[in-house]
């Protein structure tokens, strides 16, 4: 029996088998089709979204079939990162939700559990951008219609970092590389000043409008709501660690 | 130098492979992640002027400081480029006074600086690293081996050990100091020690074991795994190329030495060989197929597989024909079979306590029923022992639920292997039509079920299911014979529930009837009456009425009687009411007497 003892730990070891670096393989895909993603050549960018694109699917498949629910959780990240990267913004949440509830029931707090919480609110900014970008060149005059776009498109950046104002608590408590919580900050400052000060105020308050007064409502009330967003922002401390991205607070505070 | 050495050496390699693919896992997941920068929304000079230069009070007072037309803000609304650029500027130079740069709005929107990578914890917060696991497992097995190998630290084996080991070391350290980058360093040192060790012992394997198949054995599976060390300090240890050699080369080399090997490791018994292949060739089959799919852990198979491999060790011709080929359906009978059985009572043992129990069945059977059953009637003789077992024990705990937690795991094992090995020495009692085993199963788990109040613990039904057994081997078709309209009414369960039914109506009474003493009594009940069972049916109601009668004038007389005069009393009283004699009455007196004249 001894030697059939060592047999069974061989049968054991063949029948498991000791499996191949697949999360490592995929994170650092990640990171390359990343960096491809912004190169200079518009074709090496197409095929780098296509390839985020398919890592998203993939990983959120090997997520499913882990076994280890840490390992689950990593490709649930790359899943959530790769799909907000391609554009693929639809099955961002369910990715998200089903990392988060291991993340909740593992008791853990760490980088990617803390990506998970965040990612989906910044990839529903990237949304919001995007569609903005979109909007531009045909609402470089005042409409009705334009003006909803816009609204809408303040909307969304409000209920994103309103949300993140939510998640800072843990942010800032998490078990996470120190420079986690700055990088969320940062992106919070940018969202607030760039995006929301900068690419709706900014663009509604330059436009000619023979209906001045609902215009001047409109941009008052984005501002005084981003006015709302900055305090909370700044009592969460959360502008302290922004890096200077904070770069509006005179802008949205002035009447 | 024992065998055990390769059982150890594979399980050790096992268990680094097993952390190790931990900490590889760990490793991957540990890796910088990519923390994305968000779309920028390609803003205009334009749009930024607007979004600064807010409110009319502070825009006209702004242009008068700077000494600007007051129209400008208007002209760049028109799109006058010389208007729009010297509002940038001046939008600049107010924001640069407030420390903020605001051409990063407008730059270059492609350009990204760099990658944010962001690690997985905090240094305070982080775990073991990956290295500090794996190498805790290796001293851990090292210290195994130590313990097995007591000698290695005294006498001479260990002062060669150690000096080859430091001289290994020492060529691993570079002479003139270079141990490469600060970082990692620790790192590479204990690769360096991992090197040393492996090198030590692939040169001398004499040294771990005298004889020459071992040495081969030690020399083929160190080497690989030397070959995926660094030489120097300098290099780092590739986890992933260590690990990759330990799944592969080291274990082809172990399994190829051992096949070169294998009259030694073996023996001559090439029959055995033929078996073992069989064996598992038909559990891969069976579980490619699905066969165990819910009913088995992974941990489960292979207890499964441990007790089928003693079978074909025992008994290989239960697993080949005359030719040497296979008998598959045979085994894969055997195996759809124990499925189905763990299928039927996991809800009542548990997934782990009931493959254990018919592994046990399996190989208790192997033990004791040589060359009886074979072509294919074996797997389904198994099968059906093995189902009985469960079937009658789940329906004592189903009628007696604390039962489940009464016993240990080794006692339910213990209680079907006593059970059957104490009826196998005699195989017809357990094949066949007048098989005993599922009569004395019955017997004991309806007296199981009756003890509600657990006046018996495990070790005591042990006990008594192996007197059981043995009355039911020597006497069989007696008191175990089953009715088949109602399995409850056989004399043995009759006998032992009348005994378990006083015990527990007396129990506020000072009884002495629980525990070893009421074991002791239904030992003594089921030895005296399984010669007799015309005796058992015709007096039942006597007995009952003698064993309640000498229980309470026992529990009356604390100072003069207790579990041994009841014992003795009982002993000598029940042969006689057996043969249908009448005894005296039970009295304090008539019990004194008795024993008195019995000394």
């Amino acid at each position: 029996m001894k030697y059939l003892t060592g047999f069974l730990m061989v049968s054991t070891l063949l029948a498991s088998g000791c499996s191949t670096m697949q999360l490592g393989q995929a994170n650092a895909n990640l990171t390359q089709l990343y960096q491809e993603k912004s190169h200079a050549d518009v074709y090496v960018q197409s095929a780098a979204r296509e390839g985020l694109s398919a890592l998203g699917r993939e990983a959120g498949a090997a997520a499913d079939k882990a076994s280890d629910p840490q390992n689950k959780i990593a490709f649930y990240r790359i899943a959530v990162t790769a799909a907000w990267q391609a554009g693929d913004y639809q099955p961002i949440n369910q990715y998200a939700r089903a990392g988060q509830a291991l993340c909740k029931s593992q008791n853990l707090d760490n980088r990617d559990c803390l990506m998970l919480l965040v990612f989906p609110e910044f990839a529903a900014i990237d949304e919001t951008s995007e569609e903005l970008k979109r909007i531009k060149p045909r609402c470089s005059a005042y409409s009705t219609e334009c003006l909803n776009l816009y609204e809408t498109a303040f909307n969304r950046y409000s209920g994103a970092l309103a949300r993140l104002i939510d998640h800072w608590p843990k942010v800032g408590a998490g078990s996470a590389d120190p420079l986690f919580a700055p990088e969320v900050a940062k992106r919070m400052g940018e969202v607030t000043c760039e995006k929301a000060q900068g690419g709706i105020v900014g663009s509604l308050l330059q436009w000619h409008s023979a209906d001045n007064e609902t215009l001047r409502e409109s941009a008052k009330s984005i501002r005084s709501q981003l006015k709302a967003l900055l305090a909370q922002q700044e009592n969460a401390r959360i502008s302290d660690l922004a890096k200077g991205k904070f770069s509006c607070r005179d802008q949205v505070n002035r009447d | 130098m024992e065998p055990t050495l390769i059982v150890f050496g594979i399980k050790a390699l096992v268990r680094c492979c097993s952390v190790g693919q931990k900490a590889l896992d760990q490793v991957a997941r540990d890796q910088g992640a990519v923390f994305p920068e968000l779309i920028k929304l390609d803003l205009t000079k334009k749009d930024v002027i607007f979004s600064i230069f807010i409110g009319e009070q502070f825009t006209r007072k702004v242009l008068v400081d700077n000494n600007l037309a007051p129209d400008l803000l208007e002209r760049a609304r028109n799109d006058d480029a010389a208007a729009i650029d010297t509002l940038f500027l001046l939008a600049a130079k107010l924001k640069a006074a407030e420390n903020v740069d605001i051409n990063g709005w407008v730059g270059d929107q492609s350009a990204r600086a760099g990658v944010t990578l962001i690690k997985q914890w905090s240094q305070e917060k982080a775990p073991a690293s990956p290295l500090a696991r794996f190498m805790l497992s290796a001293a851990d097995i090292a210290l195994e081996y130590a313990a097995i190998h007591p000698k290695l630290l005294e006498g001479d084996e260990s002062d060669k050990l150690l000096a080859a080991f430091a001289g290994n070391l020492s060529q691993f350290i570079d002479n003139n100091g270079d141990f490469g980058k600060q970082n990692g360093l620790l790192s590479r040192l204990s690769a360096g020690f991992l090197r040393a060790g492996l090198e030590t012992i692939s040169e001398n394997p004499q040294w771990v074991s005298s004889e020459k198949h071992l040495q081969a054995f030690i020399t083929s599976t160190t080497k690989p795994l030397l070959a995926a060390t660094p030489d120097t300090l300098a290099e780092n240890l590739n986890y992933q190329q260590m690990l990759d050699t330990l799944s592969g080369p080291v274990f082809k080399a172990a399994l190829n030495t051992i096949a070169e090997h294998q009259t030694q490791f073996f023996g001559e018994d090439l029959v055995t060989g033929q078996a073992l292949g069989a064996l598992t060739q038909a559990l891969l089959r069976s579980a490619a197929k699905g066969t165990f799919q819910q009913s088995l852990s992974k941990g489960g198979l292979l207890t499964v597989y441990q007790s089928a491999l003693e079978v074909a060790i025992k008994q290989p011709q239960l697993f080949i024909k005359n030719d040497g080929s296979p008998k598959d359906n045979a085994l894969e009978q055997l195996f759809v079979g124990v499925a189905e059985t763990l299928r039927k009572h996991e809800g009542t043992f548990g997934k782990e306590l009931a493959t254990q129990l018919v592994s046990t069945v399996i190989a208790t059977a192997a033990d004791n029923l040589s060359g009886l059953a074979g072509d294919g009637e074996w797997s389904k003789t198994y099968v059906d022992m093995a189902t009985t077992l469960l079937r009658g024990l789940d329906n004592a705990i189903k009628a007696n639920q604390p039962l489940r937690q009464a016993f240990s795991a080794q006692q339910w094992q213990d209680l079907g292997r006593i059970l059957l090995q104490n009826l196998a020495q005699t195989p017809s009692l357990v094949i066949g039509q007048k098989a005993q085993f599922e009569g004395v199963v019955t017997a004991v788990a309806t007296a199981m079920a009756n003890d509600k109040h657990l006046l018996l613990k495990g070790d005591n039904w042990v006990r008594i299911a192996e007197v059981a057994a043995q009355e039911a081997a020597t006497n069989p078709g007696r008191l175990f014979k089953l009715n088949a309209d109602n399995p409850k009414d056989m004399r043995a369960a009759q006998l032992i529930s009348l005994l378990i039914n006083t015990a527990t109506d007396s129990l506020n009474a000072g009884t002495v009837l629980y525990g070893e003493t009421l074991q002791k009594a239904i030992v003594i009940a089921l030895q005296s009456s399984s010669g007799n069972v015309k005796g058992l049916a015709e007096n039942l109601d006597k007995i009952e009425a003698m064993v309640r009668k000498l229980t309470s004038v026992v529990a009356e007389n604390p100072e003069q009687l207790g579990s041994k005069e009841w014992l003795r009393t009982f002993e000598n009283l029940l042969p006689l009411i057996l043969q249908g004699n009448s005894v005296e009455p039970i009295t304090l007196e008539n019990i004194l007497q008795r024993l008195k004249k019995e000394r």
